[in-house]
């Protein structure tokens, strides 16, 4: 008999016994992050350490997001807003701003991809959560991961966990969600359109650029003085020509790193008791819904600028308007190569691609100042 | 303080104001960008004939 309750007591220390369906469930979904990451090649650096983190989180009795467990700690990083800082230093220090300061009328396009944003407010409103609450889920349709987490850790912490997989998956797969919107709203023909070669930038135009932009956003919106600085002051590193070696690495390794810590943080906040709910699914449509109209609205916005330059601008790149850098900004491209072999957009779409980080930034701080968090 | 009612107008309100003080504000900035190709002036240099 002392065998056999010893049998039990190990059984039910395991996490077999506390296995439910709704557990067995996250980990199919942990497990299909992982294949669209390596199969598919969707954003492995995200989808991969995302589908990581959801199945950690889903092993019964392990305690790892437990207070004082490994990815408890991990997740201090978003919930104290210490990564997203640090992942827009890296993407500062690994961007060319030089296609947004030598076309700077695309950056219109940067506010009209960002409609989705308040269609996903209204409908959050709509379906009963609170204006804070749907504030935090509108801004999933910047398409500006580090955004959405500060944004919702300012207006509904208790919803990050499914704001920023939502952010972030779809951001992953802006290559199956945007194209048939783009091939819908853009003819054939307006979609082989070449653009122009842009002008040169020099040097001295990159290295005022970001002292510029700090000095006139901080001084317009200075509560998103945290993630603009970062940004432009790895901007900086890397235009100022003179630390090159510091440059590299926090746009590379360093980036790199903080995006595989900040994707297992958001995927040990996929637990079957936090997330197995109809508010998650209300909120994970709601971001699709902000993706797709945000899209749709770029690329009207293009067609129209399009129409006005009579016909100088690929209204392709419009859809890069939402703040995914680099990858809305490669979906442009790709569809636009698709129906003319020799169009090479991705230059192009990186000035709209810019702006929507700097739209994304401007949306959300607007919206915080609004709702009274500063 | 929050300035928005939490209310389907307040929601309406929010989104409307910030879809088009979104434009205003990148539409202002892209003017100081503008500005930046100053910096690559250089001075003319009189000729003399």
């Amino acid at each position: 008999m002392v065998i056999i309750d010893m049998f039990v007591a190990m059984a039910k220390g395991t996490g077999i016994a506390n296995f439910s369906l709704a557990h067995i469930v996250m980990i199919c979904f942990g497990i299909l992050f992982i294949w669209f990451g390596i199969k598919k090649k969707f954003e492995p650096f995200l989808l991969v350490p995302l589908g990581i983190g959801c199945i950690l989180v889903n092993v019964p009795g392990t305690g790892l997001m437990d207070v004082g467990g490994l990815l408890h700690f991990n997740y201090l990083g978003i919930a104290a807003v210490i990564y997203p800082p640090l992942i827009f230093l890296g993407v500062g220090a690994m961007t060319d701003f030089g296609p947004l300061i030598a076309n700077p009328s695309t950056i219109v396009l940067g506010a009209a991809a960002h409609l989705g944003i308040f269609v996903a407010l209204i409908g959050a409103k709509l379906l009963g959560f609170d204006i804070s609450e749907a504030g935090a889920i509108g801004i999933i349709g910047g398409a500006d991961g580090p955004m959405a987490i500060y944004v919702a850790t300012k207006l509904a912490p208790h919803l990050l966990g499914p704001v920023a997989v939502a952010a972030y998956s779809y951001m992953a797969l802006l290559p199956l969600i945007q194209p048939p919107i783009m091939k819908a709203l853009v003819p054939e023909k307006e979609r082989m359109i070449a653009m122009e070669k842009m002008r040169p930038v020099s040097q001295i135009e990159k290295i005022a650029f970001p002292i510029m932009m700090i000095l006139v956003v901080l001084v317009l919106l200075p509560p998103i003085a945290p993630l603009i600085s970062c940004l432009m002051l790895g901007n900086l590193i890397r235009e100022s020509g003179v630390m090159e070696r510091v440059a590299n690495t926090i746009g590379g390794v360093f980036l790199d790193v903080i995006t595989v810590f900040i994707a297992v943080a958001i995927g040990s906040t996929m637990s079957a008791e936090n997330f197995v709910n109809m508010q998650t699914l209300m909120i994970v449509v709601l971001g699709l819904i902000a993706f797709c109209i945000g899209t749709a609205s770029g690329v009207l916005w293009a067609r129209l600028m399009c129409f006005m330059s009579k016909g100088k601008i690929n209204p392709l790149i419009g859809s890069a308007g939402i703040a995914a850098v680099p990858m809305a900004a490669r979906v442009s491209h790709m569809v636009g190569i698709q129906a003319n072999k020799r169009n090479y957009l991705i230059m192009h779409a990186m000035g709209p691609n810019l702006a929507g980080v700097l739209g994304t930034a401007v949306a959300g701080g607007i919206m915080l100042t609004l709702l009274g968090v500063i | 303080m929050a300035i928005i009612q939490d209310t389907l107008s307040g929601a309406i309100f929010l989104s409307v104001f910030d879809f088009i003080a979104c434009f205003f504000v990148l539409y202002f900035i892209s003017f100081f960008i503008r500005a930046l190709k100053f910096l690559n002036k250089e001075p003319k240099s009189s000729k003399q004939d």
